[in-house]
This record gives structure tokens, C-alpha cells and sequence, in this order.
């Protein structure tokens, strides 16, 4: 009946947003300081050959940074959908659960008394120290759940636990010296320019990974819509399916985190306007759906960030927030309005 | 119909993965090469070790002379028959020098660093090194700035990045890397600044582009500082220049070598936005300065118990004035913060400046707010501090104000 | 008659966080049977179903579903046989009626809870039941408490249970709707014999829709069994405390307190005719008596509750000596009397003198 309907909604979506991320991506791969036309862009994506400068230029610093933008981004949107059901509660995001907090209490001590004593530290280094701080933050959430069984009230010990990692990254900020704090500052909003293959692929496998495990979640995501008592008496596992969700979406944004530094906004607009578009919940559509949005999002994002005032560039937080934001505001008011009316 | 759908579904998780796995292939293509990590972390222990005193022997190349330094102990130079040089820094990383169209030596360690002559696409991202390339009129070397046009004290840079000789390629924790390759970069020549980003010097060095780290802030004398005038001397080309700038700025320490001190004591500091006191540890450079000027910095012992390489000491106001009330001179540091430009100013920070000697006496100086993008004329600025104590004509003042 | 039970309780103690609030709950219900839990709030109701349906553990005790220890069964195979009905507001996002229905085809889904043609037809069959195609594509959100009800309940019934447990699932619905609801319920009883056990405020729909009937009170079960032997006005009140009122078990309604003090008015009724004039002098606080009622008269039941004095006959026989001098003692003493217009036959012939005694005093007064 309108099932067809309703196949034809989703049809339509998806094929919208694959046009937007092909549109996208090639705006990204054709944008930059240095001026390629595009027929030798698709030469030398195919053929790898070319002038150097010019296949340097595609493959190692366009590329890798495109596709980071884009697994990065459809991860971050993952996270806040997942958290979102979760709770609950469509303004939870990514972070709520003190992810990018932890991760930047751990950078900080990295690059605040590593760096002071020994004076070098690889890239890979911070991201593992980041990736590490974002699953303390997460360990100390499961071990809280154990206890706490309502969910308003994790809610909160997640908060605080943001809260309590802000607090020492603060303390350890006080005896850094100038340069150490800005260098924090910038890492903490966010930027996708320090990308190359190496962090491509191994967020894709962790991403990619993740990913499948959400899709595969499917059933107990849609049997929690209706809440945690109904999802138990169709005979889901709820004590497994908590610490599932909250494992899966902080590894999403951990990871997130740890390559390219917190990036707000993602995780709430995104989720929002997929499901307005699609006018459904249900995770088996939504997260596919989800995953390109993030992607075209982010990318787009990016885009403005490195181009808007070249060679300036904007952190991508910047620019998220002020796409995300006005976005955020529009649904508080939905949220209201259906609410009361 | 059930497993038709699955089907469908069980492709795109493959698809998905598969996506995945060609990620990683693409990527292992290209090779990153990291440079020296290793060596400098082995060797970071010794933060200021000296270099070792014999020439590191190169396979198919004859050592020369090892470059006389009279203060400069962070680094070395060696030199080495046909124009090779190799500049050993004490951080454990090494330049090898190759002059302009000869060949890189096949069996060299790897560790080194290959830096081929002629240098002249430079990214210059230690905005503190300008000053040397000025000083060696040099500045066309420098075809990338890590500064915008308005951020530059020397006019020969700035008129370069007006004239759109010099090109502004991003601050040094977020270059434009398309700049960089597309204007063939042959250096990268940052600030210690960029270990706190190593993954953009990972990705500099990935493009090929070697990173150069300029480390003349950690030499412990002043003097040793300017000298750093010869490294660059070295990377361009213009070693002689070098010699003859550096002679220049030796004469005014020199001048000063049976100078008897004359006791008055001198703060330096600034006031940050948060209302605290800024200051520096007694070894650091300017106190050494100050010394050989002919004065005494007013904290004898500041910092000693704190190893961080960092020389700027945070204090509050009340900790600052029970030790510095006293001090004859007051210096106010404007290369950080604004510059002020009367007395009253300085009180206007702080009621408690009202008390101090210096404000009561009116030996209130600022420096200039150029300082920091001035290290190739320390001598100078001894000499006006000298001034400054000995109570010269203020005209003679190149780098000092005195306020009102 | 069986005596294979096909859900029991064996010593069950529920309560939360190892605090016991009842203890040695040992009951035993056929199939298709439909059980009610009756009993004051905060008395234990939903604590007893919440173990039952396994989302508390139970202090001590088992539970058994056909001889099998329910603990033992897989979430999954205890799914495919129960199904539950929460009195907690659902609110899930962009859901239609038909997506939220289909949430109960769960248990019998593949890996990803992909619905087959098979399944389609069941929820398609089992709204038809519940009467909601009507909004089946309008948003959950956007329906009214009755039929948010009808649709959870037709979710339930998604499940293919044996077993349904509901609770309070009369709570937010009107007169009508809880008529609907009930019916609704008896029929599957009925006809698929499906088992129910549910929890109702309406103490007067239980009785009517009832097999059994479970009394939770204190820290016991208080009564358990059909509702002939569990209604009666005395253990209502007892049940509930009552003290601003009474039950009546009888037409199973409820009546206000009597009113207080020395009776002054006499109603003289019958036939139906005097229940609103009783109403009527409870609601100003008149105390009042009735007479001569038969007690087959419907009259009767009512003034029991709210009169002072109840001057009563035995059915069939004429008004006797005694009966009728007490009345006309009454009437004697009061100060009005109301006449409602009662038939007056061979029977209740003396009616009519006590009418007479009334307007000879000057205090009768004829309602019409």
C-alpha cells in the first residue's frame, strides 16, 4: 500500500545524496590554490601520471584529506544517531559522553610534558594519545552504567565526566607555557588538513568496521525506539545492547577525535536532517543514509574551511558550527512546536 | 523475498569493506619517510650536549675545517672538500649541505638530512630567522612566508610580500601545502613551534619538502644567538656576508669586556591579559644580556628548579613586587603584548608599579614591539641597554624607549 | 477439569533491591483464563507483573510457564510466547501506526528485522482486529490515548503470544474506549485462548470482565479467586480502605458517605424512583430514611448505602405489622416527607396509609 510510497521517499533521498556527495567531492577535488583543470585531475586519478607537482598535489594532499573528511564526517553522524536513540534524546551528540574531553586531557599531557622532556613526538603519538584519553572517558561511562539504569541520569554522569577531564586539562593547562596552550586550542577545533593516507586507511578500517557492526545492530536500535521496557519484551539483550551502543559510538568518535580533533555539530544537525528527510527512525535506512550525509556535510565543510580565505584556513568546527548551528535552533523549535502542539 | 534482501544487503557490507581495504592499498603506495625521529629522541637527553668535537666522517668525501664559533653552542659546522657542509644541530638533526649541481653521496646515512643548493624557494616559518636572511640581504631567498605582509618589522620582507615577491603560504601549523608544492619548496625552515604539530611536519616531509628547525632561541648566550647568522650563512650561500655581519655585532660585547658593572639591578617583564607578570629565568638570554651590558637582572636565581625548555616565568603581581620593587631599572618587554607608552600606563596595569624605584625615579624603558624579529642584532640591543645604564644620550637608542 | 496449570507461582517474592514487598505468591491460571490484579496503590500491582514478564528478578521464588521455569527460557522463545502492554508513555520518533505494530513481529525476524510478505499479512490481520487500519500510516504521535492503547495492544498481539500481561491498560482512556479495550480482550480469551493477566483501577470492570480475580494488599496476596467470591461490599472496603464511601458489590458501583447525623427527612419510594432523591440528599449532606422498600427493590441497594435507616420488606410479602410500625413511628418523627412516586399495588397497600399519616402532619411533600 504505502509501503510504495515510502520506497519512493527513500529512493528519492538516497539518490539526492549520492548526487550531492559526487557533486561534492568533485568541487573538493578541484578546489585548492593551485589551479588544475579537471581533465588532468581525472588523468591523474586514473593513471597516476602526470606532471609530479601537480599528481602530488591530487594524491597526497587532496585526496587523503577528501576521504578523511568524508569517513570522519559519516562516523560523526553515526555517533550522534547512535547516542541520540540512546538517550533518547535528539540533542545528544557525539561528545556527550565527555569523548573529546577525555581526548584533549590526554593531548594535553602529551603535548605539555612529553614534548617539554623529550622534544619530538610523531603525529601517531598524539593520535593514540587521544584515541586513549577519548576511551578512558568511555570505560569510566560503561563502568557507570553498571550502576546507573536510568538513562536521564547517565546522561548526566557523562556530562560530568566531561566536566571532570575539562577540569584537568585546565590544571595542567595553568603551568604550560604560552605556546603549548595555543597549540591545544587549535587542535581542540578541529582541522582535517594533517591527513594522509596512512590516517585514511586506518580510519576507514576502524570506521568501515564499525559501520558494519551499527548495520548489524539494526533490530535492537529499532525495537529501543520504543523504549528500553518494550525493546526487552521483544527479546533484546538490553545489558548487551547498552554497552554495544556506547563501545561503538565512542569508538566512532574517538576516532574522529584522534584524527582530525573535535568537530562540533556533525553529529546533531546531520542525524536531525536525514531522518526530517527521510520521515523515519528506522536504523536499517537511516544509517546508510546517515553515513553520506555526515560525508557530504563534513566535506563541504571542509571545503569552505581551507577555501573561503586561502591560504588562511578556517578550523572546520568554524564552519560546522555555523552551518550546524541555525540547523540545531530550527529543530529546537520543531521540538517544541511538536511538543506542545 | 526475505533473502533476496539480505543478498542486497550482505553486498553493501562487502562493498563497504572492500572500500575499505582499497583505502589501504592506495595508501601503502606512497612512502612516508620520517626523519631522524629516532636519533633526536635518543639524543634529546642532553638537550644542550655539545656536538661531538670530531668531524663525522663522510664516505667518498674529504673533511676540511669544522667552522670557529665564538659563542653558538647548539650547533656545528663541518666543511667538507667540493662545497659540501654538514650543519649538525643539537637536537640530533643533521643538514648535509650539496652545492649547487653537484651529487649527493650515495652512501650517506640516511639519517641526514639533504638540504641541494641553491636554496632559494625557501618556506620561512620561524618568523624570528627573517631577521638573518636581512641581515645577509638575502631575503630573496625566501619566496614563502609563514607571516601575512603586516605581521613582518623588516621592511625588506615586507615590501617583498607587498611587491608579491614573497607569498604568504599559511602560519606553520596549517601551510598551504598545494602553495608549497606548486612553488617547488626546497626547505622548510620552522620554529621549534612545529614539533607541538608534528603531523604537519610529517606531511611537509612527506611531500619531499625537508624541514629545517631553527633552534637559535635555545642558545644560552646572546651573542650565541646572532651567531646563528653563519647557519644561514651556509644554507645560502653567503658565508663570507655571514662573517661580516656577525664581526659587526661582536665589536659592541667586545667593547664592553672590562666594562665594571655598575650593580644597578634591571627587570624585564610584561603584563598579560589574565594581570599576571611575565618574566624570565635568570638564564635566560636577556638577563645575560643585561649583564654584559654592565647591569644586573633583579632575580638572581629565577627558575632554576624548573626544567621545562620554556624561559617565560608566570608570576603574580604581589610575588613580583615583594622581589622586583627595588629595581632600578624597569625594561617592559613589548614583544609579546602592546607596547606602552608612558608611565602611566604601566601604572594603569597595576596600581602597585606606583611603588617601584624605577617608576619613582622615572627609569621607566620599553623595548621595541620588533624585538622578537630581531635577534640578528643582539649587539645592539646590549649596547642600548648599556646606554641605558651608563645614562647615554637616548638618541643613540636603536631598540629601547625610555618613557615618560 | 485440569489440574495442569499453564502459568504458576511457586513461593514468588518480588520486590526491588533485594527489599521484599510480597511475599509467597502462589497462584495458578488456566489457559485463557483472564486474571485481574486489584488492590490499593502503591499495593505491588505492577512489581508482581514487571517480575513476571522478567524485566525484575524475582526475590525468591520461580515462575512457570506450562511446567517450564520461566527464568530458564531464552529471551527470545520467552518472547515468542509473552507479550506486554506498559502503562509508561511511549514516544518514539517519526513512527506510524503500522511501523510501531510491526515492532512486535521482532521475535520471529531475521538478523536484520527485516519484515517478510508473511508478516506483513499478520499486522495487516491483527490491526484489522484492534480496528485501527483507519491511521495506520498517520504518525504515533499524532493519534489519540485510545487508540495509542489499541495500537500497542495490537503490537502484543504481533507477538503470537499465549501469555499477555498488561498494565493498567485502561489508565488515559475513556468510558467508551475501556469498554473496547475489554472486549477486545475477552475476545482473544475467547477465541485463540490466549492467557491474560492485567492490573485495573476500575474495580467494576474487573469484577465484569474477570475470571480470576488477584488482591494484592500488604505484604500478602490478600484474596485470590473468581470475582463471585472476592466481591462482596466488606472486603472491598477492607480491600482498599475504604472510608469515604462504600462498594456495592452487587451492581458494582460505587456510593459517597452516608450523611451524618439524626435523619429528619423519610423518603417513601420504589421501583428505581428514589436512587436520585437519595443522590440528591448525600450530595447536601441531608440525612435522611427510606421505606418500606422490598429488598428486591433496585431502591433498596442504594438506600442501604446512603440512608441512615432503611425500613425493609421481605420480597414477595405483603408489608407486615412490625415493618410498618416502625416506619410509621419514623414518619411520625420526621419533619418532611418525600413521596416519589412509587406504585402503590396489593402488596405495598400500607404505603399508602403512612402517605395519609405524612399529610395529616402537614410535612408530605410529592415529587413528581
Amino acid at each position: 500500500m504505502n509501503n510504495f510510497k515510502r520506497r519512493a521517499r527513500y529512493e528519492l533521498v538516497f539518490l539526492l545524496m549520492i548526487l550531492a556527495f559526487c557533486l561534492i567531492t568533485v568541487l573538493n577535488i578541484n578546489s585548492g590554490s593551485v589551479n588544475i583543470p579537471l581533465r588532468r585531475i581525472l588523468t591523474i586519478l586514473f593513471t597516476r601520471s602526470g606532471d609530479p607537482t601537480e599528481v602530488g598535489i591530487i594524491w597526497k594532499i587532496r585526496l587523503p584529506r577528501i576521504l578523511t573528511a568524508a569517513i570522519l564526517g559519516g562516523a560523526l553522524s553515526l555517533s550522534g544517531f547512535l547516542l541520540q536513540t540512546f538517550f533518547q534524546n535528539p540533542i545528544a551528540g557525539p561528545y556527550v559522553l565527555g569523548i573529546s574531553s577525555g581526548a584533549k586531557m590526554t593531548v594535553a599531557v602529551v603535548m605539555i610534558y612529553f614534548l617539554d622532556r623529550y622534544n619530538q613526538v610523531s603525529s601517531y603519538l598524539l593520535i593514540a594519545a587521544a584515541f586513549a584519553g577519548a576511551m578512558l572517558s568511555t570505560g569510566f561511562i560503561l563502568l557507570l552504567s553498571r550502576k546507573i539504569n536510568s538513562m536521564p541520569i547517565l546522561l548526566v554522569a557523562g556530562i560530568m565526566v566531561g566536566y571532570i577531564c575539562s577540569a584537568i586539562t585546565d590544571f595542567i593547562v595553568t603551568f604550560a607555557s604560552d605556546s603549548d596552550i595555543v597549540n591545544l586550542h587549535s587542535w581542540s577545533l578541529g582541522s582535517f588538513s594533517g591527513a594522509n593516507w596512512g590516517t585514511v586507511s586506518i580510519a576507514a578500517w576502524i570506521v568501515g568496521i564499525t559501520f558494519a557492526a551499527v548495520f548489524l545492530m539494526s533490530k535492537p536500535l529499532g525495537a529501543f525506539q520504543l523504549g528500553e521496557n518494550y525493546a526487552k519484551s521483544v527479546g533484546v539483550n538490553i545489558r548487551f545492547f547498552k554497552v554495544a551502543i556506547i563501545l561503538l559510538s565512542s569508538v566512532l568518535s574517538a576516532c574522529v577525535t584522534a584524527f582530525a580533533g573535535p568537530i562540533s555539530f556533525v553529529g546533531i544537525a546531520v542525524p536531525f536532517l536525514v531522518k526530517k528527510a527521510l520521515n523515519t527512525a528506522n536504523p536499517l535506512v537511516v544509517t546508510p543514509a546517515l553515513f553520506l550525509g555526515g560525508a557530504v556535510f563534513c566535506m563541504f565543510s571542509d571545503l569552505i574551511a581551507r577555501t573561503a580565505f586561502a591560504p588562511t584556513e578556517l578550523n572546520v568546527s568554524t564552519v560546522t558550527a555555523m552551518f550546524g548551528a541555525p540547523v540545531v535552533i530550527l529543530m529546537m523549535l520543531f521540538y517544541r512546536k511538536e511538543k506542545v502542539g | 523475498m526475505n533473502n533476496t534482501m539480505k543478498k542486497k544487503l550482505l553486498y553493501a557490507l562487502a562493498i563497504v569493506l572492500a572500500c575499505a581495504a582499497c583505502l589501504t592499498a592506495c595508501g601503502s603506495e606512497s612512502s612516508t619517510t620520517v626523519y631522524s625521529n629516532k636519533a633526536s629522541k635518543e639524543s634529546s637527553e642532553t638537550k644542550s650536549a655539545e656536538t661531538d668535537a670530531a668531524a663525522p666522517a663522510i664516505e667518498g668525501l674529504t673533511y676540511e675545517s669544522t667552522l670557529k664559533l665564538d659563542y653558538a653552542k647548539c650547533f656545528s659546522v663541518y666543511k667538507y672538500q667540493g662545497g659540501y657542509s654538514l650543519i649538525a644541530v643539537n637536537d640530533g638533526r643533521n643538514y648535509f649541505i650539496v652545492p649547487d649541481g653537484a651529487e649527493t653521496p650515495s652512501s650517506l646515512d640516511s639519517s641526514y638530512i639533504v638540504l641541494k643548493q641553491p636554496l632559494d624557494h625557501i618556506y620561512l616559518a620561524a618568523t624570528a630567522a627573517m631577521c638573518e636572511f636581512d641581515s645577509l640581504d638575502a631575503i630573496d631567498h625566501v619566496l614563502l612566508s609563514g607571516e601575512e605582509a603586516d605581521g613582518w618589522y623588516i621592511d625588506s620582507a615586507k615590501a617583498a610580500m607587498e611587491s608579491g615577491a614573497m607569498l604568504y603560504a599559511g602560519k606553520y601549523s596549517a601551510p598551504d601545502y598545494e602553495s608549497l608544492v606548486k612553488n617547488r619548496c626546497d626547505v622548510a625552515i620552522e620554529s621549534t613551534m612545529i614539533l607541538h604539530s608534528p603531523d604537519v611536519q610529517e606531511k611537509i616531509e612527506e611531500l619531499g619538502i625537508p624541514v629545517f628547525i631553527d633552534r637559535a632561541s635555545y642558545e644560552p648566550e646572546p651573542m650565541g644567538r646572532t651567531e646563528w647568522v653563519k647557519v644561514y650563512g651556509v644554507l645560502t650561500g653567503k658565508e663570507d656576508k655571514a662573517e661580516e655581519v656577525f664581526e659587526e655585532q661582536k665589536k659592541y660585547e667586545d667593547a664592553l669586556a672590562d666594562f665594571t658593572n655598575t650593580e644597578s639591578t634591571v627587570a624585564f617583564f610584561y603584563v598579560n591579559s589574565n594581570g599576571m607578570v611575565v618574566t624570565r629565568k635568570s638564564s635566560d638570554y636577556i638577563p645575560r644580556m643585561i649583564e654584559i651590558a654592565g647591569g644586573r637582572y633583579v632575580f638572581k636565581d629565577l627558575g632554576s628548579d624548573d626544567d621545562t625548555a620554556s624561559s617565560a616565568v608566570n608570576m603574580g603581581m604581589e610575588e613580583f613586587y615583594a622581589s622586583a620593587k627595588d629595581a632600578d631599572y624597569i625594561v617592559y618587554n613589548a614583544s609579546i603584548e602592546d607596547p606602552i607608552n608612558s608611565i602611566q600606563e604601566l601604572v594603569d596595569k597595576n596600581a602597585m608599579f606606583a611603588d617601584f624605584k624605577a617608576v619613582k625615579s622615572g627609569n621607566v624603558w620599553c623595548t621595541d614591539k620588533s624585538l622578537y624579529q630581531a635577534s640578528n642584532v643582539n649587539g645592539t640591543v646590549i649596547n642600548d641597554m648599556h646606554i641605558m645604564l651608563t645614562g647615554g644620550s637616548t638618541d643613540d637608542v636603536k631598540y629601547l624607549r625610555k618613557l615618560q | 477439569m485440569t489440574d495442569k496449570y499453564y502459568f504458576r507461582t511457586e513461593a514468588l517474592s518480588v520486590g526491588y533491591r533485594g527489599r521484599t514487598l510480597i511475599h509467597d505468591i502462589d497462584i495458578g491460571i488456566q489457559k485463557g483464563e483472564l486474571v485481574t490484579l486489584i488492590g490499593p496503590n502503591g499495593a505491588g500491582k505492577s512489581t508482581i507483573l514487571k517480575s513476571i514478564i522478567r524485566q525484575l528478578a524475582p526475590i525468591a521464588g520461580a515462575v512457570y510457564l506450562e511446567d517450564e521455569r520461566v527464568s530458564r527460557i531464552s529471551y527470545k522463545e520467552f518472547s515468542r510466547k509473552t507479550a506486554v502492554l506498559l502503562t509508561e508513555r511511549v514516544k518514539p520518533e517519526l513512527m506510524t501506526c503500522w511501523d510501531i505494530v510491526a515492532t512486535g513481529r521482532y521475535p520471529y525476524t531475521g538478523r536484520l528485522g527485516v519484515l517478510t510478505e508473511e508478516d506483513r499479512a499478520i499486522v495487516r490481520k491483527v490491526m484489522e482486529e484492534a480496528r485501527i487500519e483507519d491511521f495506520a500510516e498517520k504518525d504515533f504521535g499524532e493519534i489519540s490515548d485510545g487508540q495509542k492503547q489499541r495500537v500497542l495492544l495490537a503490537r502484543a498481539l504481533c507477538q503470537e503470544p499465549e501469555l499477555l500481561i498488561l498494565d493498567e491498560p485502561t489508565a488515559f482512556l475513556d468510558i467508551r474506549h475501556k469498554l473496547e479495550l475489554l472486549e477486545l480482550l475477552r475476545g482473544m480469551t475467547r477465541e485463540q485462548g490466549i492467557t491474560v493477566i492485567m492490573s485495573l483501577h476500575e474495580i467494576d470492570l474487573a469484577q465484569k470482565v474477570s475470571d480470576k480475580i488477584l488482591c494484592v494488599k500488604g505484604d500478602k496476596i490478600f484474596r485470590y479467586g473468581a470475582p463471585a467470591e472476592i466481591f462482596n461490599d466488606a472486603l472491598i472496603g477492607e480491600l482498599y480502605g475504604i472510608e469515604n464511601g462504600s462498594y456495592n458489590a452487587a451492581f458494582g458501583s460505587v456510593e459517597m458517605n452516608k450523611p451524618e447525623g439524626e435523619p429528619k427527612t423519610f423518603v417513601i419510594s420504589g421501583c428505581g424512583s428514589g436512587i436520585s432523591v437519595f443522590r440528591g440528599l448525600q450530595r447536601e449532606g441531608v440525612p435522611f430514611e427510606a421505606g418500606i422498600l422490598y429488598k428486591n427493590d433496585i431502591d433498596y441497594q442504594i438506600a442501604s448505602s446512603l440512608a441512615a435507616r432503611v425500613y425493609a420488606e421481605e420480597p414477595f410479602h405483603f408489608i407486615r405489622d412490625d415493618t410498618y410500625a416502625a416506619a410509621l413511628n419514623a414518619i411520625r418523627k420526621s419533619e418532611k416527607v418525600l413521596d416519589t412516586g412509587v406504585p402503590i399495588g396489593d402488596c405495598n397497600h400500607r404505603l399508602a396509609e403512612l402517605i395519609e399519616e405524612a399529610r395529616k402532619r402537614g410535612v408530605y411533600q410529592k415529587l413528581s
